[in-house]
Order: C-alpha cells, then sequence, then structure tokens
C-alpha cells in the first residue's frame, strides 16, 4: 500500500514548497525523522474544535508503495501514543518501542496486516472485529504478540485511537516528492473556479493527482478527516491497491 | 470546547479565502478585551452551542467598534465580505436578501455561491453550483479531481442525513464516530452507491433506500431548468434531539414559502408526535392558504398518543385536501415541498403520488420529475 503523511495547510505549503518531507526532530526516538502511516490516513492534524482556516485545514500526501523500502523503521502502530502512554490499559509498563518493531522488512507489514487484518480492505477501514482471538494467531508465550492484538481488540475504542491499528513507518532521510508523489488531497477553497493556489498547482504539473474535498464552513476536524480517509480508499479502490 | 465567560461581542473578522465576495469567520472578544473566542453551532444548526478559544497571534485586524453581542443559545452570527470588501454581521435570516442578490451576479465564484447556498439551505441551489465547480474541475484538473469533489460531497451529505435521522443522541454518536466508514460515491454516469454497514440501520429513522433517493435527487441531472426553490428544514431547531414546540416554530419560520412551513410543520408531528402537534396549535401563519391548511389539520390532529402509523394516516388523508385547497399556480410546490419534508413516512408519500398521479396542473408539471425523484420512483444502485 502507498505511505501517506497528514499535514495542516500551513505546514503542506512548506512541504509543496521545498518538494520534500524533511525529518524534524523527534522527542520518541531523539533523532530526526519523517512520519508517514501505511496506507491510512491516521494522524490528526487538530483537536475537536472547528477548522478556522484554510492553514489549519488537514492536507493528505499519498506516496508511492515503494516509499516503505526507504524506512529507518517500521513499528505495529503509532509509537507517539505509545510514547504518552495512551495504550497502558492493555501494554506492560516494562514491554519497550522497539518490541514491537518490524524492523525494516517491508514484507513483514503486509504478512502482519493479513494476520492481523485477514485483508488490507479491513487493516485500511481499522475494523477490528475480525481480528482472531490471540491463541489462534499467537503462541501463548508469545506475551508481545499477545498484548498486540489484545490491544487491537481492547473494548472502548473510539475514532481516535485508530492509531493503535495503524502501521507506522519512519525515515531519517529527507523524502523527494518528485517521482515519489501519488496524489494530494486538498481542501476545494484552495482550488476551484476562483482561486488555483500556485504552489499546488505546480506538483499538479508533474503530474500528480489534486483530490480536493469540499470544505464547508464550521465543520470540525473529524468531518474533514473522514472525508480524507473515504477519498483515499476510493483512490486506493481504483487502482487496486486495496 | 471552553466556556467564554461574560458578554461577548463580534470584534473582526478572519478571512478563508483571499478572494470576495466571501464568507469570513466571525471573531469574538470578551468585555475586558483580553480573550478571542470564534462561535460554534451545533450541528446542522444556527444556534450557538458554545465557544472556542482563538490564540491572538492568528489575528490580523480587529478593530470593529460595535460588532453584535453573541451568545450560547443565541442565532449564529455570519460574517459575509462584500465585493467592495465591506463586511456584513449578521444572523442567516437577515442576511438571506443581501446573499440572494450576490447569488445573482455573474461574477460571484462559484464556490462562494455553493457556501451560500449550503448556509441558506438551499439544496437546489447546491446541486447546481456544486455541478457548475465539479465541471469546472474536471476542464481544468481532470475527471479524477472533479470525481473526488463530488464524492466529498455526496459523502458529507451522506453523514449529515443520517446524523439528522438518529434516533437518539447515542445514535447520533454512533454515526459521527463511524463517518470514515459510512461510504458514499457517485459515479461518471451519476449512480450512487452507499455502505452504511459499519452502523446498526435501527439507529436511523430512514430506510436506506429513501436516503438513497434524497441523494439522488440532489446530485443526479443537475441540467435542469425547472425553478429553483429554496429549502429549510427543522434541523435549525434548538436542541434537536428533543426540541420545544417554540423551537419547532422558529425553525417552520425560517421558510420563506408558506406551503414548506405547512410541510414541515407536518413533518414535526411525525418526528416529534406531541411537541408537533403543539406546534401546529399555536403556530399562526401570515399567509392564507397556510392558515387555512392549519385549521384543517389542528382539527383533524386532536388524537393523543396515535402511533407513528395513525399520525401518517391523518396527515395521509389531508394531502388531497390540501391539494384543493392550495392557489392553482402553487401545487406543484406543495406537492414538491410535501414529498421533501415528509417522504419517509409510507402512508404520506403513497398520497402524494396518489396527488401527483391525478394532477394535469402546469405547476405540477414543472416540478413532476423532481417530486418523483425525491420520492424514489427513479431507481438507485446500493449496496
Amino acid at each position: 500500500m502507498p505511505l501517506t503523511h497528514i499535514a495542516k495547510g500551513l505546514i503542506a505549503k512548506d512541504i509543496i514548497r521545498e518538494g520534500k518531507i524533511e525529518p524534524k526532530d523527534c522527542p520518541v526516538f531523539a533523532r530526526p525523522l519523517a512520519y508517514f502511516f501505511y496506507g491510512r490516513p491516521a494522524y490528526r492534524v487538530a483537536g475537536d474544535g472547528a477548522i478556522r482556516d484554510a492553514a489549519t485545514c488537514p492536507f493528505a500526501f499519498i506516496f508511492e508503495p515503494n516509499t516503505i523500502e526507504r524506512a529507518q523503521a517500521i513499528h505495529a502502530f503509532d509509537t507517539g501514543a505509545f510514547h504518552n502512554r495512551m495504550y497502558n490499559h492493555v501494554l506492560m509498563e516494562e514491554m519497550q518501542i522497539d518490541d514491537f518493531s518490524l524492523e525494516r522488512e517491508s514484507r513483514r507489514v503486509n504478512r502482519l496486516v493479513y494476520c492481523v487484518f485477514r485483508n488490507l480492505s479491513n487493516y485500511y477501514d481499522g475494523d477490528t472485529s475480525k481480528i482472531p482471538e490471540p491463541n489462534q494467531i499467537a503462541a501463548k508465550g508469545d506475551f508481545l504478540a499477545q498484548a498486540y492484538i489484545k490491544l487491537l481488540r481492547a473494548e472502548g475504542r473510539n475514532e481516535a485511537d485508530d492509531r493503535i491499528c495503524t502501521i507506522e513507518v519512519t525515515l531519517g532521510e529527507p523524502l523527494s516528492l518528485d517521482g515519489n508523489l501519488m496524489a494530494i488531497v486538498v481542501p476545494d477553497m484552495l482550488w476551484n473556479d476562483s482561486e488555483k493556489t500556485n504552489w499546488i498547482a505546480e506538483v499538479e504539473k508533474g503530474g500528480v493527482d489534486i483530490l480536493p474535498y469540499r470544505f464547508s464552513i464550521g465543520r470540525e476536524s473529524g468531518h474533514y478527516h473522514a472525508l480524507i480517509e473515504q477519498e483515499i480508499r476510493h483512490y486506493y479502490t481504483k487502482r487496486e491497491l486495496i | 470546547m471552553k466556556s467564554a465567560g461574560g458578554d461577548l461581542r463580534i470584534i473582526g473578522v478572519l478571512r478563508y479565502v483571499d478572494f470576495v465576495p466571501a464568507f469570513g469567520l466571525p471573531v469574538a472578544c470578551n468585555e475586558d478585551g483580553q480573550s478571542l473566542w470564534i462561535q460554534v453551532r451545533q450541528e446542522h444548526s444556527q444556534i450557538i452551542s458554545g465557544f472556542e478559544s482563538l490564540e491572538k497571534t492568528a489575528i490580523d485586524a480587529l478593530d470593529l467598534a460595535d460588532g453584535p453581542p453573541v451568545a450560547v443559545g443565541g442565532r449564529y452570527i455570519h460574517a459575509f465580505i462584500g465585493r467592495n470588501d465591506q463586511l456584513y454581521l449578521d444572523t442567516i435570516e437577515s442576511l438571506a436578501s443581501f446573499l440572494g442578490v450576490t447569488l445573482n451576479r455573474v461574477s460571484t465564484p462559484l464556490v462562494t455561491k455553493l457556501a451560500i447556498c449550503e448556509q441558506l439551505g438551499d439544496i437546489t441551489g447546491e446541486r447546481t453550483f456544486r455541478e457548475k465547480l465539479t465541471r469546472d474541475l474536471a476542464q481544468s484538473l481532470g475527471l479524477a479531481s472533479a470525481r473526488a469533489y463530488k464524492n466529498s460531497a455526496i459523502r458529507a451529505r451522506f453523514w449529515e442525513i443520517l446524523g439528522r435521522a438518529s434516533v437518539s443522541a447515542e445514535a447520533y454518536e454512533r454515526v459521527q464516530t463511524r463517518r470514515s466508514r459510512l461510504l458514499a460515491s457517485i459515479d461518471d454516469a451519476g449512480e450512487i452507491t452507499l455502505d452504511a454497514s459499519a452502523i446498526d440501520l435501527n439507529d436511523v429513522r430512514l430506510p436506506i433506500s429513501e436516503i438513497a433517493s434524497q441523494l439522488a435527487s440532489e446530485f443526479q441531472d443537475a441540467s435542469s431548468d425547472r425553478p429553483r426553490l429554496p429549502r429549510v428544514d427543522l434541523s435549525s431547531a434548538r436542541n434537536l434531539l428533543n426540541p420545544t414546540a417554540l423551537a419547532v416554530i422558529s425553525a417552520v419560520e425560517l421558510s420563506p414559502r408558506q406551503e414548506e412551513r405547512v410541510a414541515l410543520l407536518m413533518r414535526s408531528v411525525m418526528v416529534y408526535p406531541t411537541v408537533g402537534a403543539e406546534a401546529i396549535h399555536q403556530y399562526r401563519d401570515q399567509a392564507a392558504f397556510a392558515n387555512k391548511a392549519l385549521e384543517y389539520l389542528r382539527q383533524r390532529l386532536k388524537m393523543e398518543q396515535a402511533s407513528e402509523s395513525e399520525r401518517g394516516l391523518i396527515l395521509a388523508r389531508a394531502v388531497p385536501r390540501l391539494y384543493t385547497d392550495s392557489y392553482p399556480l402553487q401545487r406543484g410546490k406543495l406537492l414538491y415541498y410535501l414529498s421533501v419534508h415528509l417522504r419517509d413516512f409510507p402512508e404520506i408519500r403513497d398520497a402524494i403520488l396518489t396527488a401527483l398521479d391525478r394532477s394535469t396542473a402546469r405547476d405540477v408539471e414543472m416540478y413532476r420529475e423532481d417530486i418523483e425523484r425525491v420520492l424514489g420512483r427513479h431507481s438507485v444502485s446500493r449496496n
């Protein structure tokens, strides 16, 4: 599957103008890293409040599937949430982030998806209802695998927790948009009959698909995130990536 | 959302876009001038449910000396920046005439026209301008962009309808939480595909087939030259899931057409039995047909504790009477509004179709296709 990177409009503009996604200092791993998610646009750019303007609207970058070959690390879930102890209701204190590393082996990613979610479609939807009992797919003595599956199957999850079941990919080097970017999902207020924003037009000239979504006054960030998630799903389906 | 505390007043506007005319974001301030706030609306409503703080660093110029006051429970204040950069701050009802003029100007950007129609609840206008924008995107960016854009619009509308049709506050929350898995798309041929398998369909009071029909009426075939009919609905009623009769009446009064006001009051009887009947007994209209229709309905709605089916039958029997009592040149509009607001109740839907089939009125002919589409006589595919 492609990799996704979500950013607020203000940041997205910088990314497009610079033509690359630069690693930033990461408090979790204490080194500069650029964060992506495998397939799903799981990252949230804002809280629950109403989106105020184009600068705070979410943009989604979709990168070629082979981008994962450049990964410095791949983890089974969002390490930021782990670092913030959001998984402590299931995972033990003694468990470390790297216990859930898939190393840099891209084939392990799909093996994990098929083992746990059964198919890419279920993974994309974050559909945990089809995940088997821990003992069905992991040995009883494999504590980490058991804990991971229990975490995914834990009751009381909500929309914001979909980061739990999204595979995280980090790059240690800048990722150029040129030749790697497949599509970008943008708000229509920056791309319509009166406004064709130059910096988006530059990307489009390079053959990147521009997928505008309808910006409606007063909506909260979750609304736009759901629109982006569905549009990317539709995009993958059309290209038989899912 | 935070509590603003104290009296708030609009003191300036943030621009969403660089062009005009366009809507902006009104910014409010406390009396002490120390904190900035933006209004938060209830979903699908014009009522202010709270305020969210805004960092001062995000503001460029705030210098309005006499901006209107805003408060929780009050009407949302919109900001509209006119073509000469003049600023208009008012409720959507007060801005409606001015926005209507802006809507009719050729030079107004399509995206602004679409935003105006969205805020006015003019679904026909939304459809027209959405189609134009989609064509514009298809020409300038290609079909993939146009398709993505139209799909984003139909998805937002699908979620909106599901949210409005939720049977309880808990059901509404479940719809909101699962939006990303409530799928909707429309292909180049206009075929609509829906998938609501992520929720329990008992959580919504409309069957998916009805929702599909409604979406088809809004998203298929925008080439019609029939006059655009403005539309409002009960969603602007304060405390949508459990409104008072006064809140229902306030929502009904937003409609500029008496035929729609009658249809909305009939819907309120179906959706909120006690409150709806109370609203019909309390409400007095300025227009002759509406008052005559309501007088008739008051006589028929004396039965308390009637089931939904019984209420449906009472209102279904009223349809031919209302048709006869309406002005001959407004009968098409009456059936159209009855269709839009009461299509989800089988007995009433059948009565509207019967009246439609029997009619040869010119006004009805003008809206016949729209009415049939709203009532689901045209099939759409769905999952």
